[in-house]
């Protein structure tokens, strides 16, 4: 575990966003709101946030700012890989989703129901396109993630990382915790 | 020599039947498991589908006593990995064995049944599963998408080769459910027959169901062991295929130098017209476009979270039995890059072969399996 050579923290959880154990950002609202805060602040214009489900968003929020000193044009995008654990899987979207069955079933939400779709979405904005690993654990541990970022980084020819807890329950039960890792 | 990771033992349910020899035996007669299903469970309309015989499901459950509280999902995991484990000396309750499981949806089915929706978390299927073997060690879940059974078999022999553990149980497992089918329908993705990989009509892919399980050993011989294996990422569209293959690309150009040969692919192949046009783009950049490839989903259609598991396991039964398989439905050409598509079963030695995967979400996924001298 001593290996992993932490760049960058960030964590988002009950309205506050604390980058490197300093807090960024703080509100009493949920994340409906808070949501659209962070992205006007650090994603803005980037139009398909607004078709995401909560969890992507809350995931490319939490990138952005993990990422936002972090010189992303001048690196190998094939070097970078994402590591993500997560407890509930799409729960709040799968409930969304069937909803929708009983009328007309709906393809923009139902893509949404798979948990390493929110992998996807980071990969797509800044261009990754190392290893993607998605577990699933009940509670998050830091001690589980790191061994699973150990894993990853002894088995693939990544030279960053980003490792992190990401779940999204519902609007005011969310958290996400990501690393940026340096091979 | 280095360390390897051995796959010592095998089990597949699925449309095809019970157990690996029945399933092989069925591939070797070209006989599909996939019907109409005119249950108005899944879909409104009358489509094909791989579904597992549910009174041999009932009767197992009941023949081993296993507590009703034990959901349709997990009573096929409990069932393949019981089955997997007959015959071998490898014991779950020991703190030498991980087990894993790769789904994508668990217990969906179980969404609009008013249940706990505590039911619906993974977690919850892989603790029932890990408790029904006295687990010494808390279950691992991996859900990426399609491409989540080779990637869990990837991972454990990852958590094998770092020498957390000697041996690890990977089951692969997703249900038939309203919930998926009708996804997919919304999609427009599936098609009115049976699906026809790499074929120039093919219209969609066949949603399909199993239970699978490999049993992989770092001390125990098997004929065939994971040689290498790599994922990687399209970055380009969450629910479709990078049409120059990048991610599967990439993934394959990880693992593959120029000293690997390989006798078969086990391709994705859903039937799809993007998905196979891709991935021919994909093994034609990787020099591989001579190389025999085939596609398992007509047999069994498309079971997502054990996918990879279960054509895993068809693969190994190929190279034990030196015969590569038809991909059923196939009859004319019609992707992008010339790939060699098997036409029809036949002999051949099969020494080494390339498994790949792609799924939603931009993730795929190569793994080479080599049999042992």
């Amino acid at each position: 575990m001593t290996d992993i050579n932490i760049i960058n923290t960030v964590e988002i959880k009950n309205g506050k966003v604390i980058v490197n154990e300093k807090t960024l950002y703080q509100s009493e609202s949920d994340f409906p709101v808070i949501s659209k805060e962070l992205y006007k602040e650090y994603l803005a214009p980037y139009i398909k946030f607004f078709k995401m489900d909560d969890l992507s968003k809350l995931g490319v929020i939490c990138a952005e700012i993990l990422l936002k000193d972090f010189d992303v044009e001048n690196i190998n995008k094939n070097e970078v890989a994402l590591l993500m654990g997560n407890s509930n899987s799409t729960i709040a979207t799968d409930l969304k989703y069937q909803e929708t069955i009983k009328d007309q079933p709906s393809p923009a939400i139902f893509v949404y129901t798979l948990p390493n779709i929110l992998m996807g979405e980071i990969c797509i904005k800044y261009g990754f396109k190392g290893q993607n690993i998605l577990y699933v654990s009940e509670n998050y541990s830091q001690k589980e993630l790191f061994e699973n970022t150990q894993l990853l980084l002894n088995n693939s020819s990544a030279k960053f990382l980003i490792s992190g807890w990401i779940n999204f329950l519902n609007k005011d039960d969310y958290h996400a915790m990501f690393y940026l890792v340096k091979k | 020599m280095s360390k390897k990771v051995n796959i010592i033992s095998d089990h597949v349910i699925s449309a095809l039947g019970n157990g690996s020899k029945s399933n092989f035996d069925k591939l070797i007669e070209n006989q599909s498991g996939v019907r109409i299903d005119k249950s108005g469970k899944f879909s409104p309309n009358n489509l094909p589908l791989g579904s597992i015989n549910d009174d041999f499901v009932s009767k197992w459950k009941s023949d081993n006593n296993l507590s009703s509280e034990y959901s349709r999902f997990e009573t096929l995991c409990v069932l393949s990995v019981s089955e997997a484990l007959k015959d071998t000396s490898v014991d779950i309750s020991s703190k030498d064995t991980l087990l894993v499981l790769s789904t994508t949806k668990g217990n969906i089915d179980l969404i609009d049944k008013h249940e706990n929706l505590d039911k619906l978390n993974l977690w919850y299927s892989a603790k029932k599963i890990a408790e029904y073997f006295n687990a010494a060690n808390t279950p691992k879940i991996i859900s990426n998408a399609c491409m989540s059974g080779v990637a869990a078999i990837l991972y454990a022999n990852w958590h094998i080769l770092a020498g957390n553990y000697k041996h690890a149980v990977v089951v692969g497992a997703d249900i038939l459910s309203k919930f998926v089918v009708s996804g997919f329908e919304s999609f427009k993705s599936l098609s009115s027959e049976i699906c026809k990989p790499f074929d120039r009509d093919r219209d969609g892919l066949t949603m399909g169901e199993a239970a699978a399980t490999v049993v992989l050993s770092l001390t125990n011989r098997g004929e065939v062991s994971i040689s290498k294996g790599a994922t990687a990422n399209d970055a380009n569209h969450i629910s479709g295929p990078s049409r120059t293959g990048e991610g599967l690309f990439q993934a394959i150009n990880h693992i593959l130098d120029k000293n690997d040969s390989v006798d078969f692919i086990s391709a994705h192949g859903t039937a799809t017209p993007f998905n196979d046009d891709m991935e021919s783009v994909a093994f034609h950049r990787a020099g591989l476009n001579t190389v025999p490839v085939n596609s398992f989903k007509g047999y069994v259609g498309h079971t997502l979270g054990a996918a990879g598991v279960v054509e895993i396991i068809f693969s190994i039964w190929s190279m034990k039995n030196n015969t590569l398989i038809k991909t059923y439905g196939y009859k004319n050409f019609g992707v992008k890059e010339k790939i060699n598509i098997i036409d029809k079963n036949y002999k051949k030695d099969i020494n080494n072969v390339l498994k790949v995967a792609s799924g939603f979400g931009g993730c795929n996924v190569a793994m080479l399996l080599e049999k042992n001298d």
